[in-house]
């Protein structure tokens, strides 16, 4: 059962386009990978899907219903939920508020203590149960980055989409991140989820998309895409990704 | 109502004059506006400032006005890199600076009356002739005072744009206010540089002061006329070009006083900042013109 | 809905403080103090108006004195022209405001573009353009002011400088619920998400949109309820006094030095500011005054970015708690 479509977004700024005919498709419960050189327009794909971004041309429709003009806080109640590249936690509360936020305004519309509550369990759930009541600015990178997962997550989403969440973590960081992925798709939530190792993607996505220059490059399973010539070409000619 | 083409004319070459005058003023304020990110309220003061201290220069030590910049230039330059390095040294944050500015801005007013009182103070009797005396030009008057204003404004502007765009300080300006990390990695040092500019933009409000103590009477509580055109003007220009503040300085101006012409003066302010309303509405068509026709510095959505 | 135990305190205190200065106040105090407690208490309203918004979402207002000063002005017209009580001129003049504000922000929040010090410029220039069609509209002004004075003398209000001093309580007591609420509860938890950073915000699910406006309208309307009282005090009402600059720029003052991550903080700011103006204001002309509060502030900033009532709170918490409603 489709999810998520996207057909033919494309999103300017001023004379620069970014996205140019992008096109994605998800499935309920389905891991897809997005993967492209830099610049290639993955994240302002992302952040067309969330609303941050408005599409300069083309439609977004999740769970059958449009949603291209949607405001973002809208898609969030709909159940799209994201995290960002750089974690951008909200520096004037706690971990545990940051996460109550989400379950206040998100889908459920919880009361403050019964948000607190349940801010609590998302934390355990992604590890970070002990920092509950701490300061964001006491956070690690890896910590920041699991805490933009827990309030992702605390929106109770059907669809979340994570940004480079494995960056920057070191391998045991990154495994744990990974299982955590995994453990979304158990739980019945589609990912979209972009990382620059296309490894990582491979291992755990169902299926990937790869872009170039703001455009679809190559889609489908992650060992047919990886031995797509031009996927290959794209990544030699552009950056090489270690 | 008719109105002469003469009356008309008349009114917007002193619409270009004063315009002038304003782009000057603007100039500091849109440079450090765009390059710096905080809208400089008390440079309007430093302007009320350079022309008080203009005519007190002029009228009790007798020098002429062009002298004054002599002194009050590099003292101004002086004043403008202390404020800034204040401002760095308690780390004001960018609503706390623009705050501090408006706060600077009343104290100012405040201090400027105590000192040389509320009244009006007009240099005129102290300028010879050859300054105040209009001269014709075809069926138009121009007095050399305009002309004056005409030539500080193009030579400030001008000197701004050239080095803006031309050297490789200007450029290093430019790359700050894109990405200040980015640039800070190639070498480019975000705090001498905002120094400098301030300094810059101080001295040149020195020169704009001086103008305006050649051009009109004096009262502190001029900067409070000032704001609404002078704002407007960076805004409609594009912060940080020098070259598109005077220019939409110029047309405010003409436009204003071209009002005046038909309609209740009063209102001419509104006028001002229902352009303004406009211009903001209007902004995704505004960018599209500006990045066709110029190359200046890219703006971030 | 129960009421929050967390709320239960701050509304207790700040109705104990109510009762207490509308009991004392007009019974013992002399004609200066209950004037002067007038005073104190509406710049505390317009403080804690301003904050409740604008310390609240991070978006500085430069118009609050515009809402104030239409709230005087039609407060003023409708005394004038008509002879219904001063209730509803109280009424008209908070409805009138939270109209403006309401088509000021419904216009400029709709666009992201409009953040940061262009919101605060753009509500500069509103007060401009207010200043001058209420110059040039003779219904309002006209340019010659009005006069109320003679209008309310035979009616409660006018009678005595204690009703209106007990008038200004109420407000206070108005303007700190609202204010309270705001800071604390859902409400208060959307605005600092907004404040904090917006885009996050909306992610979560915030209805960004509404919750400024809404809280933009309503701070509009209660400073434009504290001018109605003012209109009755000043007697005479002229646009340069009413709309002066000076206006929005002592709230933002008060609101800065007493500290805006506790709602009380404004109330605290307003009372140093008025303390020390009222204290220079023997010196002679009002010049100096100014400029020393003025400089004050600029050195309050510099050592308590957070206000008094910031360093107040980081000295009394743990290090390891931060943030969150009071």
């Amino acid at each position: 059962m489709t999810l998520l479509t996207c057909e033919g977004v494309t999103k300017r700024f001023g004379g620069v386009v970014a996205l140019d005919d992008a096109r994605l498709e998800v499935s309920a419960g389905e891991i897809v990978g997005l993967v492209g050189p830099n610049g290639s327009g993955k994240t302002t794909l992302l952040s067309c899907i969330a609303g941050s971004l408005q599409v300069t041309a083309g439609s977004i429709s999740f769970d059958d219903a449009d949603i291209t003009r949607s405001a973002p806080h809208h898609r969030a109640h709909v159940g799209i939920s994201r995290t960002f590249q750089v974690p951008k936690p909200l520096g004037s509360f706690t971990v545990v508020e940051n996460v109550a936020t989400s379950c206040m305004f998100g889908r459920d519309r919880l009361a403050r203590t019964d948000a607190l509550e349940r801010g609590r369990d998302v934390l355990e759930t992604v590890g970070l149960g002990a920092h509950a009541d701490a300061g964001v600015d006491t956070l690690t990178l890896h910590e920041r980055k699991f805490l933009e997962i827990a309030r992702a997550l605390a929106l109770d989403p059907k669809l979340i989409l994570l940004d480079e969440v494995l960056g920057g973590l070191n391998p045991s960081e990154a495994e744990e991140g990974m299982s955590l992925i995994a453990s979304l798709r158990d739980a019945g939530v589609a990912v979209v989820y972009i990382e620059h190792n296309v490894r990582a993607v491979a291992t755990l996505a169902d299926r990937m998309y790869v872009l170039n220059q703001g455009r679809n490059l190559a889609d489908g399973v992650p060992s047919e895409v990886l031995a797509d010539e031009r996927v290959v070409a794209a990544y030699l000619g552009g950056e090489v990704d270690a | 109502m008719s109105v002469s083409t003469l009356a008309l004319a008349q009114t917007l070459l002193n619409g270009v004059f004063l315009g002038c005058l304003f782009g000057t003023i603007a100039l500091g304020l849109t440079m450090k506006w765009g390059h710096l990110g905080v809208p400089d309220f008390f440079h309007l003061s430093l302007t009320l400032l350079g022309a008080y201290l203009t005519y007190t220069l002029v009228t009790e030590l007798l020098w002429s006005p062009f002298l004054t910049l002599v002194v009050t230039i590099p003292v101004f330059f002086l004043l403008g890199v202390a404020v800034q390095w204040f401002f760095h040294i308690i780390k004001a944050e960018a609503f706390t600076s623009l705050l501090l500015t408006f706060a600077l801005f009343i104290v100012t007013e405040s201090v400027v009356s105590m000192i040389w009182s509320p009244d009006l103070l007009s240099l005129r009797r102290w300028l010879s002739d050859d300054l105040t005396q209009s001269a014709k030009v075809g069926d138009l008057s121009v007095a050399p005072i305009d002309l004056v204003a005409l030539v500080v404004a193009l030579l400030l502007v001008g000197a701004s744009a050239y080095a803006l765009h031309r050297t490789r300080w200007g450029r290093a300006v430019q790359a700050m206010r894109q990405d200040g990390q980015v640039a800070e990695a190639f070498g480019v040092q975000i705090v001498p540089i905002a120094l400098v500019m301030s300094g810059l933009a101080a001295g040149s409000a020195a020169a704009a002061g001086m103008v305006v103590a050649l051009k009109m009477p004096l009262t502190p509580g001029l900067p409070l006329h000032w704001i609404g055109v002078v704002v407007v003007a960076s805004l409609l220009g594009g912060l940080g070009r020098p070259l598109g503040a005077l220019v939409a300085a110029i047309m405010l101006m003409m436009i204003q006083n071209a009002w005046s012409l038909w309609f209740p003066p009063q209102w001419a302010p509104a006028v001002t900042f229902g352009l303004l309303f406009a211009f903001l509405a209007l902004q995704p068509v505004v960018r599209m013109v500006r990045d066709r026709f110029t190359s200046g510095v890219a703006r971030v959505a | 809905m129960s009421l929050d135990p967390s709320l239960r305190r701050p509304l207790a205190i700040l109705l104990a403080g109510v009762v207490l200065a509308m009991v004392v106040v007009p019974a013992f105090g002399t004609n200066f103090q209950v004037t002067f407690g007038f005073q104190f208490l509406i710049w505390i309203c317009l403080a804690l108006s301003w904050s409740m918004f604008s310390g609240n979402s991070g978006y500085a207002s430069f118009g609050h004195g515009v809402f104030f000063g239409i709230g005087t002005y039609i407060a003023a017209a409708v005394l004038r022209e008509t002879d219904l009580p001063f209730v509803v001129a109280l009424l008209a003049a908070g409805v009138v405001a939270g109209l403006l504000a309401l088509v000021v922000g419904l216009a400029v929040f709709a666009s992201p573009r409009f953040a940061g010090d262009l919101f605060g410029l753009i509500t500069l220039a509103m007060a401009f353009i207010v200043m001058t069609i209420v110059s040039n509209v003779s219904f309002l002004d006209g340019g010659t002011g009005v006069f109320v004075r003679e209008h309310v003398t035979d009616m409660w209000i006018g009678s005595s400088t204690r009703h209106l001093f007990i008038v200004a309580a109420l407000l206070v007591l108005l303007c700190g619920v609202v204010s309270i609420l705001a800071s604390t509860t859902r409400w208060g938890a959307a605005l600092r998400s907004i404040r904090d950073d917006e885009a996050v915000a909306e992610s979560l699910g915030v209805p960004t949109y509404r919750y400024k406006v809404v809280t933009f309208v309503i701070s509009g309307a209660l400073a434009g309820l504290a001018g109605a009282p003012q209109a009755v005090y000043l007697g005479y009402v002229e646009v340069g006094t009413v709309f002066a600059l000076t206006i929005p720029l002592f709230v933002i003052m008060m609101a800065i030095l007493g500290g805006m991550t506790s709602w009380w903080g404004p109330v605290v700011g307003a009372a140093v500011v008025v303390t020390l103006r009222e204290a220079l204001l023997g010196i002679g002309s009002p010049e100096p005054a100014q400029v020393i509060v003025g400089l004050s502030l600029v050195a309050v900033i510099a050592v308590m970015p957070h206000g008094i009532s910031g360093f107040v709170s980081r000295l009394s918490s743990l290090k390891t708690v931060r943030g969150g409603a009071r």
